[in-house]
């Protein structure tokens, strides 16, 4: 919403300054977009008027004009195709700078176009910044404009324009009343209410009466309409021009340009049709708010087509639809320039169905936005005698009817009861109820009783977003000034929190990945029908969006490990990448989408896989000795795939996978030769708690350690420690791989056996106890004693 | 043995300092060969008392020159082959994401407030995300433009506050009021340039209790900025409207002495703030007579680009190792 400060001092009486104020609108209700200094943006522009016209003599399409500015003749050269004697216009001289909405600055110079010079530019609205005119066209001022005034004096645009970030829940403050009322408020100044027409629907029977009905609450909660005369030379004047400029709005009319007027000024919307192409001659018309029963076609004004639906609200006069309720008015009766006689009609919309069809054409107008909002039922006769003022006072038209409005919808306002305890509980801190009444009746609030401890309240009818208590005590806290309530520590809630063991865990395994080498990763879940399947994914197990950006993007990865390779792939300036990631997952399961929590780790490099899996296990391992997990993972061998468990409990915690040479093609990973992902389900690991560990004293006894190297084909290391676990010597006390090399393409593995027990042990019992085992690994089939 | 025609008299073996010299001189005097070993051969032609006496006090010289010469300080570096000065051989390094390294550092703030963490599915309902929340079936956040749904009635949680409802409900039901809880985690919406991501990170602090106030939020957010940003830090609580607040507000930040180019030299939005509306707190069977609760809500991605001053929030998602791993590059 552009508030134009000049404009709102009208309605209030206040000699602040715009910023001032601007700092107060943000400090008690909207924030502040932007401030626009037309003063400063129209500086050097001024009224010309245009003496004399010649066609230049090297330029077909170019004039050079005599423009004087009173007590001065500039030659001007222009390209605008309606120049003529006699016509005022907008005339930069050299050192203004031109702000137009789209493009870049311009800078006027004098210069010379074609031989000529030229002192100057003759401009149209666009350049100054104004909604564009007619292509082409340079912007003729009404003739009362006076030569040599600075442009922004003559439009009126004296002060700053404050475009405001107005919340939805105030449809109230996108006029300028609305604003001025909250200044009024913090300023304790008086609202100044905009002057109305008295008329007296008891008078002489006025002819063109257009009689409004409204079908349906979820259409309309009130309606009006009033007919006018247009007076022969109607002008809109030079402020009002200003002002609609200054909110990005069109000149059309001088009848249209009244309704906008008014629209911004209170916040209504209203809409003129030509009364003789309303009526067709008719002496009794009738317009009716409807909801439309079928899909229809309907041409609007801008002379569209638009597709209307079954439920969408409009104004129909007969069988014909007039107009797209609150949105856009007909193009069969419309206004032109040769109107003689309109119809203004003022509707308060039920706002969810302009809501709808607006954004469902796509149609937002300045009077779509209020009404898809809600507007103030109570506004609609208002707005009409405050135009039926205007079109008087600036000698538009006259009125040639009575108003003829709908009875308004039963609207019960609350009664509100706010307490002096109320506001200490909610805002901390005491405010007395004085203070509390007045900031109330400043917005507009009706109180009812007061005692010194509370007071009843009643809302007033534009601020239908206040019905209850809570709403009362914003009102009190923001005008109040939320700067001024005080910051107060933390108050005790007199108990322990109870930590969250998964996010302190998957915390721990994070730091211990982190050690471990691994950065993590935060991926976008997004991925395509394609990609699954090129990953074997079921496309049955992923979920799918209703409505994804694209095809590309259709479903939420089931496995973290895939939106790693994607993204590896992706990064083809490395060939290295070591990654994690903690996310949840989303798999379809039993037809219902479910989501878990994992933790997913690719390996990408140009190393072996046998040390891929030796980084990741022992990173994993580190990380879940971090976390004090107590877990001894199991990685089964399915040649390329591999399922992880614990071997405790035997609980299966994840997968990894292993890529061959044609996937990582198939993945354009042309860089690096090994690539490695594993994906654990989180939910299931942390389950397993953490274990306290209880430390034992360190044994006085010696222990012996004896090493086995062992070739294995066709074997696994799994298998040895199925043998070793039930075929363990008593001796045995622990074990470990030692080291592990590939030596003529078998792996060779050497195992550090430590004996002891609670006493020294001699060397033939620890060389009995470590042959038996040697003995027992030699019967593994592929097991070779080295 | 007159100090004054010896070349080397005792100051000038004093103030020795190179360990090469000392050693050299050490050799000459009391090595094998040494100035010593000749004095104790002639000791012999002396007559036998002089003999023993000259003998008591070519020891006693011996013992003052060992200990001035044997406490020479080792100098390494010139028999030593070591550079200290190189740096070590590259070991590959991980790191945290900016994005994880912000919410543990504020979820620690909030820890130490007594917070508990709770992280809630992303999965949600229409009426989790929605209607709980009093936003309308008309809403504009509603409609397919900013929610990912999977079918009519489940979506992507476009908010953690999402988790609100559910959690005050539950706390209700196990009759664990007060509470207070922080609430990090993932969300999504239909939206994707410079600045807004589909998957993005949200953080909710939510306080139920009988003597939250609106002043109490005030509080707590300031500490929070100061926390996050400094001391320097001003924060400014504005007017601002949410369905699920009432009162509502948006918290602003910016620094006193901000460093050139930085964001926070004016204004700059951290978050949405407000007292919990009543419906809601209604909603989960609380009564707003009784309790009373105030909730926080903020963006991470947004502290996190100020921070490290990143301008494309799309880098945040990418596994580039040329943006992950930046941190481990230190320039002088």
């Amino acid at each position: 919403m552009k508030l134009n400060i000049a404009w709102a001092r009208e309605l209030v009486a206040t000699r602040a300054s715009a910023e001032y104020l601007a700092d107060r609108l943000i400090h008690t209700s909207s924030e502040l977009e932007d401030t626009i200094l037309w003063p400063k943006l129209l500086e050097s522009v001024v009224v010309g008027e245009v003496t004399t016209v010649t066609r230049h003599e090297n330029a077909q399409r170019l004039n050079v004009l005599t423009v004087s500015t009173g007590n001065k003749n500039h030659t001007i050269v222009c390209g605008g195709t309606n120049v003529a004697t006699g016509i005022k216009v907008a005339l930069a001289l050299p050192g203004a700078e031109l702000h137009p909405q789209s493009g870049n600055c311009i800078q006027i110079k004098a210069t010379t176009i074609r031989g000529t010079e030229s002192a100057g530019m003759v401009c149209a609205q666009e350049e100054l910044g104004f909604p564009p005119g007619a292509a082409g066209e340079i912007w003729i001022l009404p003739p009362t404009a006076t030569p040599g005034m600075p442009l922004h004096q003559y439009l009126g645009l004296t002060d700053a324009v404050l475009d405001l970030e107005i919340t939805p829940n105030r449809p109230d403050l996108l006029s300028h009343l609305g604003l001025a009322r909250e200044i009024a408020a913090f300023e304790r100044k008086p609202l100044r209410e905009p002057t109305v027409l008295s008329i007296d629907s008891s008078s002489k029977r006025l002819p063109h009466l257009v009689e409004m009905v409204v079908q349906g609450k979820e259409t309309a909660h009130k309606a009006a309409s009033l007919s006018f005369t247009v007076l022969p030379n109607a002008k809109t004047p030079a402020v009002a021009i200003g002002r609609l400029y200054a909110a990005g709005i069109k000149t059309v009319h001088p009848v249209v340009d009244a309704t906008n007027y008014v629209m911004l000024e209170l916040g209504q919307p209203l809409h003129a049709y030509d009364h003789q192409l309303l009526s067709r001659g008719s002496e009794h018309t009738t317009l009716t708010v409807t909801s439309l029963s079928k899909a229809t076609e309907f041409t609007g004004l801008d002379g569209k087509v638009y597709q209307l639906e079954s439920g969408d609200t409009v104004v129909m006069e007969g069988d014909r639809i007039v107009a797209l309720g609150g949105i856009l008015g007909g193009a069969e009766t419309a206004i032109h320039k040769d109107t003689t006689e309109v119809t203004i009609e003022s509707v308060c919309f039920a706002a969810p169905a302009i809501r709808r069809a607006s954004r469902r054409l796509g149609l937002r107008s300045e009077a779509s936005l209020r009404s898809e909002k809600g507007t103030d039922q109570e506004l609609v006769v208002t707005a009409l005698k405050r135009i039926a003022e205007l079109l008087v006072l600036w000698k538009i038209a006259e009125p040639s009817s009575k108003i003829s409005d709908t009875k308004a919808a039963r609207h019960e306002r609350a009664h509100i009861s706010v307490s002096v305890q109320d506001i200490t509980q909610q805002l901390g801190m005491n405010l007395s109820i004085p203070d509390a009444k007045h900031i109330l009746q400043s917005l507009g609030f009706r109180t009812v009783s007061t005692t010194k401890s509370s007071l009843v309240c009643i809302p007033p009818s534009w601020r239908a977003d206040v019905v209850q208590l809570e709403d009362c005590i914003e009102e009190i806290g923001r005008m109040w000034g939320y700067d001024r309530i005080p910051a107060s520590p933390m108050t005790s809630s007199g108990r322990a929190p109870i930590p969250n063991n998964t996010w302190i865990l998957t915390a721990k395994l994070r730091a211990g990945l982190v050690a471990s080498g691994y950065s993590e990763v935060q991926l976008q879940p997004f991925v395509s029908e394609e990609a699954l399947n090129r990953f074997s994914i079921p496309v049955s197990t992923a979920v799918r969006l209703n409505n994804p950006f694209s095809a590309n993007a259709a479903y939420l990865s089931p496995t973290g490990m895939l939106t790693h390779l994607i993204s590896v792939a992706a990064d083809q300036a490395s060939d290295t990448h070591f990654h994690f990631e903690t996310a949840h997952r989303f798999v379809t399961k039993d037809g219902k989408p479910s989501e878990r929590n994992t933790l997913s780790i690719i390996a990408h490099s140009d190393e072996l896989p046998v040390t891929l899996h030796n980084d990741v296990s022992a990173a994993i391992a580190l990380a879940l000795q971090s976390a004090a997990i107590p877990t001894k993972l199991s990685w089964s061998n399915n040649g390329r795939t591999s399922s992880i468990s614990d071997s405790i409990s035997g609980l299966t915690l994840g997968e990894a996978r292993l890529l061959s040479s044609t996937e990582l093609q198939q993945w354009k990973i042309r860089r690096g030769k090994s690539v490695l992902c594993v994906e654990i389900d989180l939910d299931t690991l942390l389950s397993l708690g953490t274990q306290n560990h209880i430390y034992e004293p360190a044994t006085t006894f010696p222990q012996v350690s004896r090493d086995i190297s062992l070739a294995l084909q066709g074997c696994s290391w799994s298998d040895l420690e199925t043998i070793i676990h039930k075929k363990r010597p008593v001796l045995l006390q622990n074990y470990t791989l030692h080291s592990k090399a590939v030596l003529d393409k078998t792996l060779v593995v050497t195992i550090r056996c430590i004996y002891g027990t609670d006493r020294t042990l001699t060397d033939t019992e620890v060389t009995t106890a470590h042959d038996a085992l040697i003995a027992q690994l030699q019967k593994v089939s592929g097991v070779t004693i080295r | 043995m007159s100090n004054a025609n010896h070349p080397l008299s005792l100051e000038v073996l004093t103030r020795l300092k190179s360990g090469e010299a000392r050693s050299r001189i050490r050799e000459s005097i009391l090595g094998k060969n040494g100035r010593f070993k000749v004095l104790l051969r002639e000791l012999g032609t002396l007559p036998g008392a002089d003999r023993q006496a000259a003998n008591t006090k070519l020891q006693s010289l011996r013992t003052h020159l060992e200990h001035l010469l044997e406490d020479v300080p080792s100098n390494t570096t010139s028999t030593v082959d070591l550079d200290w000065s190189l740096p070590p051989t590259p070991q590959r390094t991980g790191s945290l994401h900016p994005i994880t390294a912000m919410i543990e550092e504020m979820v620690g703030i909030f820890s130490e407030l007594s917070f508990e963490v709770v992280e809630g599915n992303e999965l949600v309902s229409v009426a989790e995300n929605f209607d709980n929340l009093n936003i309308k079936p008309h809403h504009p956040a509603r409609d397919g433009h900013d929610t990912f749904y999977i079918t009519e009635e489940i979506l992507l949680r476009t908010q953690t506050t999402a988790v609100q409802v559910c959690e005050l409900k539950k706390r209700h039901q196990s009759q664990d009021l007060p509470f207070r809880v922080v609430v990090p985690g993932r969300t999504y919406r239909r939206e994707a340039d410079a600045t807004h991501s589909p998957m993005f990170h949200q953080l909710d602090a939510v306080v139920v209790d009988q003597n939250a106030t609106f002043a109490e939020l005030k509080g707590v957010m300031q500490y929070f900025a100061q926390r996050l940003f400094g001391d320097e830090v001003e924060t400014r609580f504005r007017p601002h409207h949410f369905p699920f607040t009432e009162p509502s507000a948006e918290l602003d930040v910016r620094l006193k002495n901000a460093p050139a180019g930085s964001r926070l030299a004016d204004w700059l939005e951290l978050g949405g703030c407000g007292m919990i509306h009543p419906d809601v707190l209604r909603r989960a069977g609380i009564s707003p007579r009784t309790y009373r609760g105030w909730a926080f809500g903020m963006s991470i991605e947004r502290p996190v680009m100020i921070r490290h001053r990143i301008t494309d929030l799309r880098q945040l998602f990418s596994a580039e190792n040329q943006f992950l791993q930046q941190s481990h590059i230190i320039l002088p």
